[in-house]
């Protein structure tokens, strides 16, 4: 059966990178095997939609504990049913979730930090400053879409360029490659740089079949023919726009489909949920790209919702109980594929979410929108087994409530572009660029934070 | 799916609808977008291209009917009887069902409902309407009912030619509503209930999504700049906790239907708790208005319409969004202010009069500038999201229903074989698919629904005509789903059987207004030279041509 002509040209060595003009692995020295391969840094951003409620994923076990439980009344989880973790950091013991349970043997072997109490800031802020409106605070707290994006890196200008996209436009040119800065869902920001376009990965399938073009199939003329007519312009914005995005998600399309020929699927257990099943997808490619001589990379992973007003805990699908065991699950599958590929010291995963959460409950059984939470860092390289930074007071009212109304809205006491700047100095963004991808580090004496080894 | 790359069977004439002559008796002038070449003895009020352009920007896609109306009627003559349309009475009785064991039928009867709807239903102007509304007031894949759902897409079609303020007001007691956004529990902390406090969720939406957005805008939609040339904010975290507190105490009303999945009792809109402990009736401000004590919950309700009505944001706020649905993403501030000027006023006095508004929007300058093709202005235009480009391509079709509605696949779907990047009330969650803010990356334009167009939706794009030529319960290429979903393909394979020219013709008239552009026609032409073969069975060539020509920047953006 002939559905199409076979347009295969034998031996004729038209390779897709030489379909992908001077932005393809060929021009950048890349190529299958290629012998620089070794020096390779991902960054996974693992962003938990919605607001997760930090205060019901790290909770102190020592006294502290008896302000958290008065504070959090109905929301408070018994103290026998957390998960500890071994030793004590920031003054405290600490226990997790139960649902997080996965990731207390690694905080025990050391790939595993929590960030106590991080968030936007324009500059340092404390928390009476913050009652009493004595200090610049970040634009629409509260509000989730402006949330995000800041956390993500916006600079509340029309420029909607993220953190991650800025870092690695500014990496040195020996570590740039193709698929730089990669977007697992529709969202974007982090990814999103001055200048260029974040690739879109596909959690679930990548496409290789696009009606008459196979991009496992590339060295064909109907290839060619279509790779020409997505890159012709347009007089008009939004069709040259247009014409843009294909372009862009073919070319990106066709070196995932060509990683994902020679992936394996990874033995690990990610669970099944749908955060599983693009964990799985990443950690089934990662190796092949290491392998392939790529050098850095940033991708954004966001999942749930956990915008927990009301039904908070219990065991409906949308709790917050429910989904940590996802987000526990697919982390600890991911960490295991990521060792058992050699890719454990290579590969660092940041968890961070639109906000933290009231202290107080809501009616419903739930939580309102606040600002400084508690986040986690993963990777052979993190200096793990600890909590970054200072833990806030539970107390209403108290040291850290910004809110004039006590209702337990912590002024954050690591600002995100710290975590932030020390990630991407991680991935090799040098001291000289800092500024120039997070502005408002210029009101901050400290830069980054110890959270990485060397 | 790869289930097109499997076996082929020749794909019969007889297979096809219609004769296969075809009827191509309505066809418009091969490639010209000059106008009354047709029918020369009728005067027609627009040209062809007009029409068909005014179509994508109204309605869920030109067809010859409608292209024919709108030339005979004009554009203004045609919306005023769209507006004197009454809206449809969904049928309920396909949900009544005596437990909550909701098949994937029941779950997707809105959807199909709907789908149907915008496929051929007369009162496209109503339901484009409900459409662009229920991208920007959203209740998402959350609210789990479908009565629910069912009951919100007909809240939405009774008032969207209403009153905005009235539209706000019915949002808010919702059952839906008060279920996706928690309001129906939102309750103030009493000796009764120690662990509440007021639920801020839907006061912030309220206000953020649905009416007056987080910054100061001036009447054109600009960002209004203090002296140091920053933004400022529209309220305080303080004014969403008042707001809470304002609208705390409502409650769905009693199920006493019997029926366990109506907890929410969807069908009725929510009412005020009669106990006293579930509603703080103490003095609230919000945005520097005094709510007194003692009020009401439906009296704090009217005056929290009434406070946002009156905000000078609301009128570019929703101008802005209305613009960015049906016409254009990045409007000039002028054609906002010309919008909001008659949502603050429809000239008899009234604020949020929508058909004044709905006329506004489409009837403007800048809207109709393009009518000429010569004089569209080069940043004009926006994204085909997902499904507008889905419905005008079955549109253009002739398709009379929703794709699968005989299968049970995974539930009844447009296309069974495609995961939808996009559909009704469906959205993960109240931010919807895309924000009005929205701009594509690396270049800045503001392109809302480009986020929805990635790789996936683009791929899904090229395959879409020809995959649901795969009939899966007869493992064939038969076209079995498109004679059941009523499409016409006749004109279109016979079309491309008689030669290149006749189906680029065929393409231009029916998809690109009369005026497909040369070099779409070069690109489709040469990608059939080298994608088909004489031995493709031509209604598999002509259904792969269409989804490349689909996928060209050409037609995925509307101009």
């Amino acid at each position: 059966v002939i559905r199409r002509r076979d347009f295969l040209r034998a031996g004729a060595g038209a390779t897709a990178a030489s379909l992908l003009g001077g932005a393809g692995l060929a021009a950048l020295g890349l190529a299958p095997g290629a012998a620089r391969a070794g020096d390779y840094r991902a960054l996974v951003v693992l962003f938990l939609t919605g607001g997760n409620d930090g205060h019901n994923s790290l909770v102190p076990t020592d006294a502290a504990y008896n302000d958290y439980q008065a504070a959090r009344a109905n929301l408070a989880l018994p103290k026998a049913s957390l998960i500890s973790l071994s030793g004590s950091a920031a003054g405290h013991t600490f226990g997790l979730h139960p649902a997080l349970a996965p990731l207390a043997p690694l905080y025990g072997q050391g790939r595993l930090a929590w960030i106590a109490n991080a968030g936007p800031l324009v500059r340092p802020a404390t928390a009476e400053q913050v009652r009493n409106s004595a200090v610049d605070v970040p634009a629409f707290l509260g509000s989730h879409s402006d949330q995000v994006a800041i956390q993500q890196g916006w600079t509340v200008q029309d420029d909607q360029s993220g953190w991650g996209g800025r870092g690695i436009e500014r990496l040195p040119d020996s570590l740039r490659n193709p698929l730089g800065a990669v977007t697992m869902s529709n969202n974007r920001t982090l990814v999103q740089g001055r200048s260029s376009a974040p690739a879109f990965l596909d959690g679930f399938t990548i496409p290789a079949d696009w009606g008459m073009l196979r991009l496992d199939n590339m060295a064909s003329a109907e290839s060619q023919a279509i790779q020409r007519f997505s890159r012709k312009q347009y007089g008009q914005t939004y069709a040259n726009e247009y014409a843009r995005s294909l372009q862009s998600s073919l070319d990106d399309s066709l070196l995932f489909t060509q990683a994902a020929q020679r992936a394996k699927q990874p033995t690990a257990d990610f669970g099944s949920s749908d955060l599983g099943t693009r964990m799985r997808m990443l950690a089934s490619l990662l190796p092949v790209l290491k392998a392939d001589g790529y050098r850095r990379q940033v991708f954004l992973v966001e999942w749930g919702a956990f915008d927990t007003h009301a039904n908070q805990r219990g065991s409906a699908s949308e709790t917050q109980d429910a989904q940590l065991v996802h987000v526990a699950q697919a982390v600890a599958g991911f960490d295991e594929a990521m060792r058992a590929a050699g890719l454990g010291d290579d590969v660092a995963m940041l968890m961070m979410s639109d906000f933290g959460r009231t202290v107080r409950p809501g009616s419903g059984g739930g939580s309102e929108h606040a600002w400084g939470n508690h986040w986690f860092a993963l990777g052979g390289t993190v200096q793990g087994g600890t909590v970054h930074g200072t833990f806030p007071s539970y107390a209403l009212g108290g040291p850290d409530d910004g809110d004039p109304a006590s209702n337990g809205r912590h002024v954050p006491t690591i600002a995100t572009d710290q975590v932030g700047a020390t990630l991407m100095q991680w991935l090799g963004l040098p001291a000289s660029e800092l500024h120039a991808v997070f502005p408002d580090l210029a009101n901050f004496g400290q830069k980054t934070i110890p959270l990485m080894r060397g | 799916m790869t289930t097109t790359r499997r076996a082929v069977a020749l794909f019969a004439c007889a297979a096809l609808l219609a004769a296969c002559s075809g009827d191509r008796s309505q066809a418009p002038p091969a490639a010209s977008n000059s106008s009354g070449q047709v029918a020369a003895a009728k005067s027609y009020k627009v040209s062809y291209y007009a029409a068909a352009r005014f179509a994508e920007q109204a309605t869920f896609g030109p067809t010859p009917a409608l292209i024919e109306e709108l030339r005979t009627k004009g554009f203004a003559q045609w919306i005023d009887e769209q507006l004197a349309i009454p809206p449809a009475v969904v049928d309920v009785a396909p949900l009544q069902i005596p437990d909550r064991s909701a098949t994937p039928v029941e779950h997707a009867y809105v959807r199909v409902t709907f789908g149907n709807m915008a496929l051929k239903a007369p009162d496209q102007l109503r339901l484009r309407t409900v459409w662009s509304l229920s991208q920007f007031i959203v209740i998402g894949r959350r609210v789990a009912e479908p009565m629910a759902k069912l009951s919100w897409m007909q809240m939405l079609l009774d008032n969207a030619f209403g009153n905005y303020g009235e539209l706000l007001r019915k949002v808010s007691i919702h059952p839906a509503m008060g279920n996706f956004l928690d309001n129906a529990q939102n309750r103030p902390k009493s000796a009764e209930c120690p662990h509440c406090a007021p639920n801020e969720n839907y006061a912030r939406e309220l206000m953020q999504l649905f009416s007056i957005g987080v910054m100061k805008l001036n009447p054109d939609g600009t960002p209004k700049r203090d002296a140091q040339g920053r933004i400022q904010e529209t309220y305080s975290q303080r004014d969403v906790e008042e707001l809470a507190r304002v609208l705390t105490g409502w409650q769905y009303v009693f199920n006493d239907t019997g029926l366990r999945w109506n907890w929410g009792n969807w069908l009725k809109p929510m009412v005020p708790s009669p106990w006293p402990p579930e509603r703080d009736s103490g003095q609230k401000v919000v945005m520097g208005r005094v709510f007194p004590a003692g009020q009401s919950a439906p009296k704090d309700l009217d005056d929290t319409i009434d406070l946002l009505m009156k905000h000078e944001n609301i009128g570019p706020f929703v101008a802005l969004r209305l613009i960015q649905q049906f016409v254009t993403s990045d409007p000039s501030p002028a054609y906002v202010k010309r919008v909001a000027d008659v949502f603050r006023n429809n000239g008899a006095g009234v604020a949020g009069d929508m058909k004044a508004v709905l006329k506004a929007v489409l009837l403007d300058a800048e809207a109709r500038q393009g009518d000429e093709p010569s004089k569209l202005q080069p940043g004009f235009g926006k994204y085909r999201e997902p499904y507008l480009w889905e419905w005008a391509a079955f549109r253009a079709l002739g398709c009379q229903r929703v794709f699968g509605t005989n299968y049970h696949l995974q539930g009844p779907d447009l296309d069974p074989y495609r995961n939808p990047v996009q559909e009704f009330l469906n959205q993960e969650s109240v931010f919807g698919y895309y924000l009005p803010t929205d701009r594509s990356p690396a270049t800045n334009v503001l392109a809302p629904e480009q986020r929805l167009v990635a790789a996936d939706e683009l791929s899904a794009r090229m395959n879409q005509f020809n995959n649901l030529n795969w009939n899966v319960q007869t493992q064939k290429m038969d076209g079995k789903l498109y004679q059941d979903a009523g499409c016409n393909l006749a004109p279109l394979v016979v079309a491309f059987e008689k030669s290149p020219r006749a189906f680029l013709d065929y393409l231009s008239a029916t998809f690109f207004r009369g005026a497909m552009p040369q070099s779409a026609r070069r690109q489709v032409e040469e990608a059939i030279a080298m994608g088909v073969s004489s031995q493709t069975p031509p209604a598999e060539g002509a259904l792969l041509a269409l989804g490349f020509a689909l996928t060209l920047p050409d037609y995925g953006v509307q101009q």
